[in-house]
């Protein structure tokens, strides 16, 4: 399986690989990018099977990235993980497609949930 | 003084993004507008450095606004939110055009704005890092000269300041403004050991 953990946070990034569960952790090809840009790049070099998407990020925006990403790819799982809780955003991301939408400051408790439903736990 | 580390900055920066989502989403639903989230940009300066940038944007401005709140229980201190004019006067003419009165004191607007923001950020920040804290009345003062023996300048005691710069941007106007926490050196302590606790427990 591989994975794709998308926010220009290197400790966002690290926390939420953290929080994954060890299973898939350890199995798990995860990539990593800093941007929008590189979220498409490395979908369109990967294709990951689920990616993980920050929406404040420099160059292209998370909002920008899932537009470009669901133009050409309707199916690959996208959670969208962010800050940003505004209703507003929540609405514009799942509005562009994306499969789930993650409060940072909850990730604990809706992670796995979230894994769960799209089947992959 | 002390330091942060590079590990420590980032763990404190990725919690106050979080806590700043918090109170980005409460102004934005005061001003019934989508705001464009820019992450905040934190260091940790001294209370000199805290005080030369008051003198800074007082200097640069007719005059800027300063909304402090002080906190006390694990850590203790001061958060303060500093506004500049051209933002509070964006803020404030917003709000009273939704309100359709111009009744309403513009420092009472100024003053709640900053009251939720400081409020939001700090219960946010206290929650993740597991700290309980209470809170105390809010102020706000309006700065256009930094007196000498200023109140709005940090207490000796207040020799570790974290610095947060952020920008809360509506389709028609931007609020800039600058938040800092200011402690003392036990409480940093506790803050560092707590960021480097957090760390522990990421896998590596």
């Amino acid at each position: 399986m591989k994975m794709l953990v998308v926010d220009d946070s290197r400790m966002a990034r690290r926390i939420l690989i953290g929080m994954l569960p060890e299973s898939l952790r350890n199995s798990a090809e995860i990539h990593q990018g800093v941007n929008g840009e590189e979220a498409v790049t490395l979908w369109r070099e990967q294709s990951p099977d689920l990616i993980f998407l920050d929406l404040t990020m420099p160059v292209m925006d998370g909002f920008d990235a899932l537009v470009a990403i669901r133009a050409q790819d309707p199916d690959t799982p996208i959670l969208v993980v962010s800050a940003d809780i505004q209703a507003g955003a929540v609405a514009k991301v799942m509005a562009s497609g994306a499969n789930g939408f993650i409060d940072k400051s909850k990730l604990t408790a809706e992670l796995h949930d979230h894994l769960k439903r799209l089947g992959f736990l | 003084m002390q330091q942060l580390n590079e590990d420590q900055i980032d763990c404190l920066s990725e919690l106050i993004n979080v806590a700043y989502g918090k109170a980005t989403a409460r102004v934005a639903d005061i001003m019934g507008a989508f705001a464009t989230m820019r992450p905040p940009q934190i260091a940790v300066i001294d209370r000199e450095r805290f005080r030369e940038l008051l003198q800074q944007a007082c200097a640069s401005a007719t005059s800027c606004y300063l909304a402090r709140q002080i906190f006390m229980g694990d850590v203790s201190g001061e958060v303060v939110f500093l506004l500049d004019e051209a933002s509070a006067t964006n803020i404030t003419a917003y709000l009273q055009a939704q309100l359709g009165s111009d009744d309403n004191d513009d420092d009472d607007v100024l003053l709640e704005l900053g009251n939720i923001v400081t409020a939001a950020m700090l219960n946010e920040l206290c929650a993740q890092m597991e700290a309980r804290v209470t809170l105390g009345e809010p102020e706000l003062h309006r700065l256009s000269v930094l007196p000498e023996s200023s109140q709005s300048a940090a207490p000796a005691a207040f020799d570790h300041v974290i610095k947060v710069e952020t920008v809360i941007e509506f389709a028609e106007q931007q609020i800039h403004g600058r938040i800092f926490i200011l402690t003392h050196g036990q409480c940093f302590e506790w803050i560092r050991r707590t960021l480097d606790r957090m760390l522990d427990d990421l896998p590596s």
